[in-house]
């Protein structure tokens, strides 16, 4: 397969199987919601159909859907030949937020996963950096708080 | 005696508390040749022990305001305390957050506010030279 | 074996996590090097941090506007910008063309600004004080510029959902371009002199050179991805606003060293003169400023992520609308987020005198960097960023 061709690829044929289903942020950028245990699988795929100086991870965000009882972790994805955002959306249960670590394939996971865990206590299971402090004050952390969940007290 | 040396050269030390930015350029802008501050013989400090007159900018978050008592408190006398922004006032738009502290004088004791949100150089200066005024009378009482 | 260790503090806009009582270390970049060279680069975190993602869910959604401007002052037009796209995207507004000419016409004003600012500051870690307040003064006549347009020099408080707060007329229109015409040769010479001149070309050819694939592995992005000849530019990618209709191009070199992203800094620069007057010549006319009483009270359901080109690279905003007047969560993603913190790797095999230029030319949102902390066989001592480049240099 030539770079040329697969650069043309649509995501959603290179996901295949992966997807649960797709919904969609404004202003039309497609959300493709996968299972949390295929996310290194995913981003693999992605980077091999596309080459590794084609895309880059813009934005990892971390969402505390209170009332579902999920934490939403989402990959922000800039596909450079198709001009095109992506989200891969994964949920994850608030009681026991683990996901599986991406730093060994994309080191620039580094701030966004450290960040995410500090803020929400999401586990990324295998990256080794991840430490609580990283950004929240001593004391917060002394009481076990994750600032960013909406039932969080100080 | 002091104190009319530093009515003629004072020189300046910044520190920022957790600041935007903005205050801090206009500072900075406020020492380049256009807005000409040597005409007041004012100038950077080489260091916080050669510095008179402490520019604060920010919004005090907490763990700068231990930075800042320390500062101050490095500072040989006699020294003065200019708070820039509406951030150092009372926090400005970052009021209602729970990791500042409300505003310099809880932490410092403060001689002039720059209102503004940047003030722009012009009045950055402006407060200073008020500042200066301010010594001068003072310099006629006795130095503190 | 000598073991120096270097500590910048440098402080970063970051508007991370809600209530976070005492936070406020500086981030610490910790250089280990051995000798001259540095073997380990620590990223020692903490932020300037002032709550703002939770300011932002406790007050209404048009505070917000004020709220984003003021989380980095420098680039406060863009912060406004983005997130006022996003508000407009949940509230299905759609600003004017002529509103849209405005909006980027300010955007670009700052570009020109804070492009300029940190090439003085690379100038002044150099030793060059003449060069930097030239630079510093020449940025004046765009803080003017600024200020006719949007009535403040450094934070413009200009963005409205649906529109910009103020037009302009004809009288004004003439005088920025008056003052346009007085950069231009400005800007000119200084690129000429990135170039050609020894002193700066010296240091900072070959140093911290970084490959495409380091720039996209590691998230980096703006000028140090288009410095290394990665052609991404959120302007050219999202064609927000009017980029998609106003010609101009994305500015790319191959070399990747500091110098390279100097130099698209300052080529950039002359593009963004170039977008002002063309918008200044071709504005549409019409209404632009939004009759803010009659604005939707309410923020309804739904999710939108906006992003811009800020003048350091790729600012994201992630803003979930809640049916009321506060929005349920909005999340900020600063280009120097990745650009700083995920950079470490970089300064690597290069001199300690090196890494202030390096860091420099990352364009960190620079607070308090003018001392690092030097710790020379046990030995502390303060020092400034110009002395560190003065040191020895191994290659």
């Amino acid at each position: 397969m030539t770079e040329a061709r697969s650069s043309e690829l649509d995501p959603k044929q290179v996901l295949g199987n992966l997807v649960i289903r797709e919904e969609f942020v404004k202003p039309s950028r497609r959300v493709f919601v996968v299972d949390k245990s295929v996310i290194r699988e995913a981003i693999t795929r992605l980077l091999k159909t596309y080459g590794e100086t084609s895309i880059y991870i813009s934005t990892i965000a971390g969402v505390d859907r209170f009332e579902q009882g999920v934490i939403e972790v989402n990959y922000f994805i800039s596909i450079l030949p198709r001009k095109e955002v992506i989200v891969l959306r994964t949920q994850l249960s608030r009681a026991e937020p683990v996901i599986d670590t991406l730093i060994d394939i994309v080191p620039g996971v580094f701030a966004g996963e450290n960040e995410t865990y500090d803020l929400l206590g999401v586990q990324f299971n295998g990256n080794n950096t991840l430490k609580r402090g990283f950004f929240v004050p001593e004391d917060v952390v002394g009481k076990g708080v994750y600032p960013l969940r909406k039932d969080a007290k100080w | 005696m002091s104190i009319k040396l530093i009515r003629y050269s004072p020189w300046l030390v910044h520190f920022n508390t957790g600041a935007c930015n903005g205050c801090d350029i206009e500072v900075l802008a406020a020492l380049t040749p256009h807005y000409d501050p040597e005409r007041f013989g004012i100038r950077l400090a080489p260091s916080i022990r050669h510095g008179d007159i402490l520019i604060v900018t920010g919004a005090i978050t907490k763990k700068a305001a231990i930075r800042l008592r320390r500062l101050y408190e490095q500072m040989p006398s006699p020294k003065f305390v200019v708070a820039v922004g509406a951030c150092a006032y009372d926090g400005g738009v970052f009021k209602d957050s729970y990791s500042l502290r409300r505003g310099a004088r809880e932490v410092v004791p403060v001689d002039i506010y720059i209102p503004g949100c940047p003030p722009r150089p012009e009045a950055i200066l402006h407060g200073i030279v008020k500042l200066l005024q301010k010594i001068e009378k003072l310099s006629e009482v006795g130095s503190r | 074996m000598t073991e120096t260790v270097l500590q910048i503090p440098i402080s970063l806009e970051i508007p991370i996590g809600p209530q976070h009582p005492a936070l406020h270390e500086p981030v610490m970049l910790k250089v280990y090097a051995d000798g001259e060279e540095v073997v380990k680069v620590e990223i020692n975190t903490g932020y300037n941090h002032r709550g703002v993602e939770k300011l932002f869910e406790m007050n209404s959604f048009y505070k917000g506007v004020f709220i984003s401007a003021r989380i980095c002052g420098i680039c406060n037009t863009v912060h406004a910008n983005v997130y006022v796209r996003g508000i407009e995207q949940l509230l299905g507004l759609e600003p004017s063309p002529r509103a849209k000419y405005l909006r980027v016409l300010a955007m670009e004003l700052e570009r020109i600004h804070s492009h300029m600012i940190i090439n003085a500051i690379m100038a002044e870690i150099l030793g060059f004080d003449t060069l930097f307040m030239l630079i510093m003064r020449d940025r004046e006549l765009v803080m003017k510029a600024k200020e006719i347009l949007t009535g403040g020099r450094v934070l413009a408080d200009y963005y409205m959902p649906g529109g910009v707060r103020r037009d302009i007329d004809d009288v004004k229109k003439d005088r920025i371009l008056d003052i346009l015409k007085k950069i231009r040769p400005r800007l000119e010479y200084y690129k000429k002199l990135f170039e050609v001149d020894p002193t700066i070309t010296n240091r900072l050819v070959d140093v911290g050179v970084l490959k495409p694939r380091d720039i996209t592995l590691h998230g980096l992005v703006g000028p140090i991805a288009r410095g290394s000849g990665v052609k991404t530019d959120v302007r050219a990618e999202d064609k927000y606003e009017v980029y998609g209709e106003i010609p101009w191009n994305v500015i790319t070199r191959s070399e990747g060293d500091s110098l390279a992203r100097m130099l698209v800094r300052w080529d950039e620069a002359i593009e963004s003169l170039n977008m002002c007057e063309y918008i200044l010549t071709h504005l549409p006319g019409g209404q632009a400023v939004v009759d803010e009483r009659k604005l939707p009270r309410v923020l309804p359901l739904g999710e939108a992520f906006t992003r811009v080109e800020a003048p350091r690279g790729e600012l994201t905003y992630y803003i979930i609308g809640s049916g009321r007047d506060r929005p349920y969560r909005v999340k900020v993603r600063t280009p120097s987020f990745h650009n700083i913190i995920n950079s470490g790797f970089s300064y690597l095999g290069y001199s300690i005198a090196d890494v202030p230029v390096i860091l420099v030319s990352y364009d960190p949102c620079i607070s308090c960097m003018e001392r690092a902390i030097l710790i020379k066989d046990g030995e502390k001592k303060y020092v400034s960023l110009r002395d560190i480049v003065n040191m020895k240099r191994v290659r």
